[in-house]
């Protein structure tokens, strides 16, 4: 006989898989910390973020999503300061494992600062841009999870293009990795 | 309670990020042998060869004048001419028996072939300066491997050379006499020699000095860069300066550095040959000079021999190039925003304005500029 995963976690199932119509009616806060990844630059440095999340059930093992982060991505000279919106669907094929997928604007500003023999240069660059997001979770306890994420740029403001050839490693999205709490 | 626990717990790691992040904004102050500069407003000259009108204009001359090429088809500015930043847009520069000019000029399949690039003459009045100490106009180092100093030591290279402007009518030590004789023998090339250095007159020694001085004034001014760094705050825009950032956070001013981004150093670096192309050994080990990036965005190709068409080529190659020289440890890769930042500050070092003027004649009168 199988035993599936939500029989064998009935007390972590009332809380995620919304056993109960008022269950399912209530949304579930999560705040996050951890750090944020320039993917495949590798001399900029991961810098802190933070996250907080409200989770709707929909129904079961289904979750709406609303998210809000903010974090720094720090190098030599340069600081991007970035902050984002986001929404999407979470799904968890068993309790301890969820994955979500989402939109998000994530708005930067960006402080350039480099000393010259002539000048010192500074310069503030802003931006927003429309970001496809992908996450997994590890819930470890009911209250606590381990989330890595990807925010990968789909629409970026700027008269820049991201690329400039076959083999040139763009700034094309980030990474984060972070430890939860629900509330 | 809690809950409010979590909140704090929350609070505190916002408080910790944001300390981190303004622990962040830390200036990028480069090491003193790897920064890069505006350009001094004078340009050095030797005690010899002062600038003056009568040189630069006699000069000038000669520099468009094909005269000075053994079958009398090839002139100074067929490979460094103003359309194309005194370069000639070529792989390969294409001397002796070539027709037409820039990426169009043909070459003939039976004169000697060169393999190096043509490098601009602009700014080379400032080779050799770095923020380690100006070089005198008489050490300037010249060419792709600094194998001679000083302008007036370079003019004389392609003069001598059969692929560049001798040909083969004349033995290497026969061509310096055959032109001072042409030359001399043009009553007004005698005037102007006469105007320009007395009683000297016409010989190789001031004809040399003459084209130097001419390309001691092909300077570009009021570069954005140039323009930035003097305090127009305007004068860059804010990805140029992102990619001005980048190019010292990556490493590219390790070597491009100084005001004229170049530390005039030989590196050895595995440029790939052209195909048909013998290997080039440089100095002699296969190293090649630091190129200076003043007028990099108007001067493709790129590389000793013109390798690269492009400067995402370039970035392409230092991506992924093998380390063969202590400076290039670690890669080159485009910073926040990718290589269109740097493209951009590349320009800002590229559209200063310089004299385009081309003589409507010569005293020889063969056609300015060669065939």
């Amino acid at each position: 006989m199988m035993v599936s995963p939500v029989a064998a976690q009935p007390e972590v199932d009332a809380a995620h898989v919304a056993g109960s119509p008022d269950e399912r009616r209530s949304p579930s806060i999560t705040v996050s910390a951890g750090a944020v990844l320039p993917l495949l630059l590798p001399y900029e440095f991961p810098g802190p973020w933070v996250a907080a999340s409200v989770a709707w059930p929909i129904r079961e093992r289904l979750e709406l999503v609303a998210s809000a982060d903010t974090g720094a991505i720090v190098a030599a000279g340069s600081t991007r300061f970035v902050g984002g919106l986001g929404g999407g669907v979470r799904f968890s094929p068993w309790w301890r494992i969820w994955g979500q997928l989402g939109l998000g604007m994530t708005g930067y500003v960006e402080r350039i600062g480099v000393v010259l023999p002539d000048r010192e240069v500074r310069a503030t660059d802003v931006g927003v841009a429309l970001t496809g997001d992908v996450s997994l979770g590890f819930r470890i306890t009911r209250q606590w999870e381990i989330v890595v994420g990807y925010d990968h740029q789909l629409l970026w403001t700027g008269p820049e293009k991201m690329e400039i050839g076959t083999e040139t490693l763009p700034h094309i999205g980030t990474g984060m990795i972070s430890i939860g709490r629900t509330l | 309670m809690k809950r409010l626990a979590s909140l704090s717990l929350f609070s505190t790691l916002s408080s910790f990020a944001s300390l981190s992040t303004l622990a962040g904004c830390i200036d990028l102050t480069p090491d003193p042998r790897e920064t890069i500069g505006r350009l001094p407003s004078g340009v050095p000259e030797p005690a010899d060869n002062p600038t003056r009108p009568e040189t630069v204009e006699l000069g000038r001359l000669l520099f468009w004048d094909p005269i000075l090429s053994g079958d009398r088809d090839v002139a100074c500015a067929t490979c460094h001419h103003p359309s194309f930043a005194y370069s000639d847009g070529l792989a390969s520069t294409i001397g002796v028996g070539g027709r037409g000019l820039g990426p169009g000029r043909i070459a003939d399949p039976d004169a000697p072939r060169l393999t190096r690039n043509s490098q601009t003459v602009l700014s080379s009045a400032w080779n050799g300066l770095t923020f380690e100490g100006a070089t005198s106009a008489e050490m300037a180092p010249m060419f792709w491997d600094n194998r001679s100093v000083s302008l007036e030591a370079q003019v004389l290279g392609p003069l001598k050379s059969d692929a560049e402007m001798r040909g083969t009518s004349y033995g290497e030590d026969e061509i310096l006499g055959e032109l001072v004789a042409r030359l001399a023998g043009i009553p007004e090339y005698q005037e102007k020699f006469a105007a320009a250095f007395g009683a000297g007159g016409v010989n190789e020694t001031n004809l040399a000095r003459a084209i130097a001085a001419f390309e001691r004034t092909l300077v570009p001014k009021n570069s954005s860069f140039d323009r930035y760094l003097a305090g127009d705050d305007d004068a860059m825009s804010v990805p140029a300066i992102r990619g001005l950032r980048g190019f010292i956070a990556q490493g590219c001013s390790r070597c491009h550095s100084g005001p004229m981004l170049s530390d005039f150093k030989v590196h050895r670096l595995p440029v790939p040959t052209r195909p048909g192309d013998p290997e080039d050994l440089g100095d002699g080990f296969g190293q090649f000079r630091t190129p200076s990036l003043r007028m990099v965005s108007r001067t493709a190709p790129y590389m000793h021999n013109g390798a690269f068409a492009t400067l995402g080529e370039v970035f392409n190659f230092y991506h992924n190039v093998e380390v063969t020289d202590p400076l290039l440890a670690g890669d080159v890769e485009p910073a926040h925003g990718a290589g269109e930042d740097l493209l951009l500050f590349f320009e800002a070092l590229s559209d200063g304005a310089f004299d385009r003027t081309i003589p409507e004649r010569v005293p020889s009168g063969l056609p300015p500029g060669g065939l």
